[in-house]
C-alpha cells in the first residue's frame, strides 16, 4: 500500500534573488507501507528539504505530494494540516533541544492534550510512548527531562513524537552527536519501533555503516535530486559514482571491492560487517573454493 | 617543553536540584608540546569540563593547572592563557560572528590589538592554512558545515595559539566534513607544531594520534598509544565506548579462527591483511 506519494516536486529557496537556490528538482518517490527507508546525501543536497514537504512544514511549489488521502497540491479546500501531522511524526535533529515542560511526563503529554484528548486517553498515551523507548514511567515521569543524559533526553523527545500515534515516522539524523552507547539505544529503539509501533519508518543518516544495519531501501539525493533508488543490497554496485558524490560507503564493501580487485570472491550481498565476517570464514573454511 | 601541566585537577558542579555532581575527580595530565592527544569518554565523563580548565573558563576547586609554565590561577596572565589555546567548539555557527570570512577572522587579533599588517598577513596565512583562501570575502552563512568549522579554526588560527582544544568539533558535519576538519587538524600539528586536544565520539578519529586519553566518572582511566589502548576491549566496553569498526571486524574474525596479525586500527589495515590471508 502506498503511504506516501511525490510525483515532480520542485523546490527553490529564496526565488528570484540573488541566493536564489534549487532545494529540490523535480522528485518523484514512492513510500509504501512497510518501508524501512533510508536518505543519503551530503550535506545540502535536499534530503531535510524533501522531509519538510511530508508532513506540510513546506508546502510543494511545483509538483504533487500525496501522504494518504491528504493531498497537499490542493488549494482548495485546504489540505488537512492538523490530520496530516498526527499522522506523520517527525523526529528532528537533535530532538532534545525541543524539550520544554518541567517533567517528562507534561512534556510527552503536550502533543496528546492539544488534540483534546481525554485524561485517561492521554495517560495510556504516554504510558506507552515511554514503554516504547524503554523509559519506566514511574520511575522517570517527575524528573525533569533536563536533569536525564543525552541519549534518555531523546528518547523522551521520541516519545513525544510517538505520543500522536502516527502512520509514519521520519527521523533526521537520529544519532547524531551522541555517544556510543546513546548510539546503540537509539538505534536498538528504531528497530523495534519498526517492529511493533510504527510499520514505516524513514531514517536520514550521514552514517553508512549505521544506516545499512536497519533500512532495507536507500534513496541517494544528490544535487536536488533523486540519483538512487534501490534495495540496499543493490544499491552498492554502484559504488564508483557514490564516492564520486562525495558519499561514503560501508566498511564492509570497502573491504569487498579491495578483495574483488586481488580477485578474491567472496560469496552473496556483502553490506555489513556480519556480512563480510561469515563471507571470509566461508571462504577460508572451504579452502578459496566456492 | 610542557604544553599542558594538570595535577590534581577536582570540580564539582551544583545541579538544579541542590545536588552535587563532581567533574573531575584528581585529574593529572601531562602533554608535550606538539603531541595530539585524543580525548574519549562517554556523555557526562568530563571531557568538556577538563577542556574548560584548560583555559581558564573554569578553575577547578583542587590541584594546578600549567599552559607552558603559566597557572590558570594567575589571573593577570589570563590573557596570555587564551591566546596561547584556542577552542573550536561542536556548532560553528556559535562561533561566527561576522557576516564576512576575513572580518569573521580578523577579529581575535583586532582585540589583541595588533597592527592592521600584521592583521592581513595573519588572515591570509589562517585561510591558507584551512585551505580556504579563495573564500575570503564570502559569507560564512551559506556554507557547508565542514567549511563553517575550518573558518572557525582560521579565527582560532589567527591569534596564534600554541595548543588547540577541538571539543567534539566534527560532531554536526557530514563524512565530508568530518575528514576536513580532522586533516586540518592533522596538518596543523604536524607543519605548525600546534598541540592538539581532539574531543570525540568517533573512535575511527582516534586512531592515528599520538596518545588517547580515556575518561570515565570524573577520572583518566588510561592514557597510552592507540595500539595499547584499543587492545583493551574490556576497559573500552567498561567505559561506554567503541572499538574502531575495523578493529571490531578484524577481532571477531580472529576469533572465529582467522589468523589476522597485528592491532588491525584502520580501513587500510584491514584490507591489507584480509586480502593477505585470502590469498
Amino acid at each position: 500500500m502506498q503511504n506516501i506519494e511525490i510525483k515532480n516536486l520542485t523546490h527553490v529557496y529564496s526565488k528570484k534573488t540573488p541566493y536564489e537556490k534549487v532545494a529540490l528538482k523535480d522528485v518523484t518517490l514512492t513510500i509504501n507501507e512497510g518501508d524501512f527507508l533510508g536518505i543519503i546525501g551530503h550535506t545540502g543536497s535536499g534530503k531535510s528539504t524533501f522531509i519538510q514537504h511530508l508532513n506540510g512544514l513546506i508546502k510543494p511549489q511545483q509538483g504533487e505530494v500525496k501522504v494518504f488521502d491528504i493531498n497537499l497540491t490542493q488549494k482548495k479546500p485546504k489540505p488537512d494540516f492538523r490530520k496530516l501531522r498526527q499522522e506523520v511524526g517527525m523526529v528532528f535533529q537533535y530532538p532534545e533541544y525541543q524539550l520544554f515542560a518541567d517533567t517528562v511526563e507534561k512534556d510527552i503529554a503536550f502533543g496528546p492534550k492539544n488534540l483534546k484528548l481525554s485524561k485517561e486517553e492521554i495517560n495510556t498515551r504516554v504510558r506507552h510512548a515511554m514503554q516504547a523507548v524503554g523509559l519506566d514511567y514511574d520511575y522517570y515521569k517527575d524528573r525533569s527531562p533536563f536533569d536525564l543524559s543525552g541519549g534518555q533526553k531523546r528518547r523522551v523527545a521520541i516519545a513525544g513524537v510517538l505520543a500522536m500515534m502516527p502512520k509514519v515516522l521520519i527521523l533526521d539524523e537520529p544519532t547524531a552527536g551522541l555517544d556510543p552507547i546513546g548510539k546503540k539505544q537509539i538505534l536498538n529503539l528504531i528497530k523495534s519501533l519498526k517492529n511493533t509501533i510504527t510499520p514505516t519508518i524513514v531514517v536520514i543518516s550521514h552514517d553508512i555503516n549505521e544506516i545499512t544495519q536497519y533500512c532495507t531501501r536507500l534513496v541517494v539525493f544528490n544535487n536536488a535530486k533523486v540519483a538512487f533508488d534501490l534495495p540496499v543490497s543493490e544499491l552498492f554496485n554502484h559504488s564508483e559514482e557514490l564516492l564520486a558524490m562525495g558519499l561514503d560507503i560501508p566498511l564492509a564493501v570497502k573491504v569487498n571491492n579491495h578483495l574483488k580487485a586481488n580477485g578474491i570472491k567472496l560469496e552473496g550481498d556483502i553490506i555489513t560487517p556480519q556480512d563480510l565476517i561469515s563471507a571470509i570464514v566461508k571462504y577460508k573454511n572451504n579452502g578459496g573454493k566456492l | 617543553m610542557k604544553a599542558i601541566h594538570i595535577s590534581g585537577a577536582t570540580l564539582e558542579y551544583k545541579t538544579q536540584t541542590g545536588g552535587i555532581v563532581r567533574a573531575l575527580n584528581n585529574v593529572s595530565l601531562d602533554v608535550e608540546e606538539g603531541e595530539f592527544i585524543a580525548l574519549l569518554g562517554h556523555n557526562g565523563s568530563g571531557k568538556s569540563t577538563l577542556a574548560k580548565i584548560l583555559n581558564g573558563l573554569l578553575i577547578p576547586r583542587l590541584g594546578e593547572i600549567e599552559i607552558f609554565g603559566v597557572n590558570t590561577k594567575d589571573i593577570s596572565k589570563i590573557f596570555e592563557i587564551r591566546s596561547n589555546i584556542g577552542m573550536v567548539f561542536q556548532n560553528p555557527d556559535n562561533q561566527m560572528i561576522a557576516s564576512i570570512v576575513e572580518d569573521d577572522i580578523a577579529f581575535g587579533p583586532e582585540n589583541l590589538g595588533i597592527p592592521r599588517e600584521e592583521i592581513i598577513k595573519r588572515v591570509d596565512w589562517a585561510l591558507e592554512k584551512v585551505g580556504m583562501s579563495e573564500h575570503r570575502t564570502s559569507t560564512p552563512f551559506k556554507m557547508s558545515g565542514g567549511q563553517k568549522q575550518r573558518i572557525a579554526i582560521a579565527g582560532i588560527l589567527a591569534i596564534k595559539p600554541r595548543i588547540i582544544v577541538f571539543d567534539e568539533s566534527t560532531a554536526m558535519l557530514d563524512p565530508q566534513g568530518r575528514k576536513e576538519v580532522l586533516e586540518v587538524a592533522k596538518q596543523l600539528n604536524k607543519e605548525e607544531k600546534i598541540t592538539i586536544i581532539w574531543i570525540t565520539h568517533y573512535m575511527d578519529e582516534a586512531v592515528d594520534c599520538d596518545r588517547i586519553a580515556i575518561m570515565n566518572d570524573a577520572r583518566i582511566v588510561a592514557i597510552d598509544t592507540p595500539q595499547n589502548i584499543f587492545k583493551r576491549t574490556e576497559l573500552i566496553e567498561s567505559c561506554g565506548l567503541d572499538l574502531p569498526l575495523p578493529l571490531s571486524i578484524s577481532n571477531s574474525l580472529k576469533s572465529q579462527g582467522i589468523d589476522l596479525q597485528g592491532e588491525i586500527l584502520t580501513e587500510n589495515a584491514l584490507k591489507e591483511e584480509v586480502c593477505k590471508i585470502l590469498k
